[in-house]
């Protein structure tokens, strides 16, 4: 093999490998069903958040390409409730998505114990789930709220979780 | 060609009854789930730190307001009792495991919250709990999801159903059975 080809051929693979190590958002293979009119409802469960919820779901609006609004009933995209008195699970929150591309997100007795701006940050990252986001890799959690572990301490998404988002819709 | 039919009826009915068997499909429940900084430090928060084995699950599954399972609860027996800060229980005794495995019959789906799967009943398992006495059933929480909770077996290593990876979970379980095989044999 000429000298020439395998440098091409190894810039290539250079070229190749930057793209992908540049992606960092990860995708969990489901989407809303209308990405401009994504409801969601607070069951009373939850109601000592319903501000927080009501102020920081919408953060993802700043995206020309999601809309979240709060519905008048119980058949919305998301359902919000907490099981804040027990502790079932030992996790601020979860998501759990359903066949029709609605879910469920519930959070957990821990939530309460969070600073104001991780709850702000945990109620972001379980959006993000049920818009289709998964966890970003972990070399990039600086960038994204949608880190599995630990906090940014952020009350908005990050560049990554935007990139995420207009490359899903 | 009879013996030709005969042989595609059976080859049909034993694919049929495999793709029947598989009645869930497994999928990933997202969570922020909460970590330690170190074995030392989850050790500590622990209420008990047990080894036993598993002996019956997805018991009292609890479901929301809205019908979400959420809950699953397993049956699990003590073999070592490595720290009790409760005073309540002894070797030998049951306790009630809430495990994040959780099954839907209406969606058809198993629900892995952090792609936690539920402990088989052949291998035994250490597992760090907090002991919630106020709760209804009495159970125990598995500490961190992931980090508290590893077989003693060979297949201690996470599965993935949604993407994740979690090279940080199986570190952290071979730092735990370097520490405790030996302890417990």
């Amino acid at each position: 093999m000429t000298k020439r080809i395998k440098i091409l051929i190894l810039t290539i693979l250079i070229g190749v490998s930057s793209m992908l190590s540049a992606k960092a958002y990860v995708f969990n293979g489901y989407t809303v069903p209308n990405h401009n009119y994504v409801t969601y409802y607070v069951y009373s469960s939850f109601s000592p958040y319903v501000y927080d919820f009501n102020t920081y779901s919408v953060k993802w609006n700043t995206s020309p390409k999601i809309t979240i609004l709060p519905s008048s009933g119980v058949n919305a995209t998301i359902s919000v409730e907490g099981d804040l008195m027990s502790s079932n699970i030992d996790a601020y929150g979860v998501t759990y998505h359903h066949t029709n591309g609605t879910g469920t997100i519930i959070f957990y007795h821990n939530f309460t114990g969070l600073t104001t701006v991780e709850k702000h940050e945990t109620i972001i990252h379980e959006v993000g789930h049920v818009l289709g986001l998964a966890h970003c890799q972990p070399s990039k959690n600086s960038i994204s709220v949608m880190r599995q572990y630990g906090f940014n301490h952020v009350e908005t998404p990050l560049s990554d979780d935007w990139a995420g988002i207009n490359a899903l819709y | 060609m009879k013996k030709t039919v005969i042989l595609l009826l059976t080859a049909c009915l034993v694919l049929g009854s495999t793709a029947c068997s598989k009645k869930w499909k497994d999928v990933t429940a997202g969570a922020k789930v909460v970590t330690y900084e170190s074995l030392e430090e989850m050790e500590q928060k622990a209420d008990l730190i047990v080894t036993g084995k598993k002996i019956e699950g997805d018991l009292y599954v609890h479901k929301s307001a809205s019908g979400q399972p959420h809950a699953a609860y397993s049956r699990f027996q003590i073999k070592s009792l490595l720290k009790d800060a409760t005073e309540n229980f002894k070797e030998g005794d049951e306790i009630l495991v809430m495990e994040p495995d959780i099954p839907d019959e209406e969606e058809g789906v198993r629900y892995h919250v952090d792609d936690y799967t539920a402990m088989n009943r052949q291998d035994e398992y250490i597992l760090f709990l907090q002991y919630n006495e106020s709760g209804y059933p009495k159970a125990c929480t598995i500490l961190g999801v992931n980090f508290g909770v590893c077989s003693l077996g060979r297949d201690y290593k996470m599965k993935s159903y949604g993407g994740d990876t979690h090279e940080e979970i199986d570190r952290w379980r071979e730092n735990i059975r370097e520490k405790y095989l030996p302890a417990v044999g």
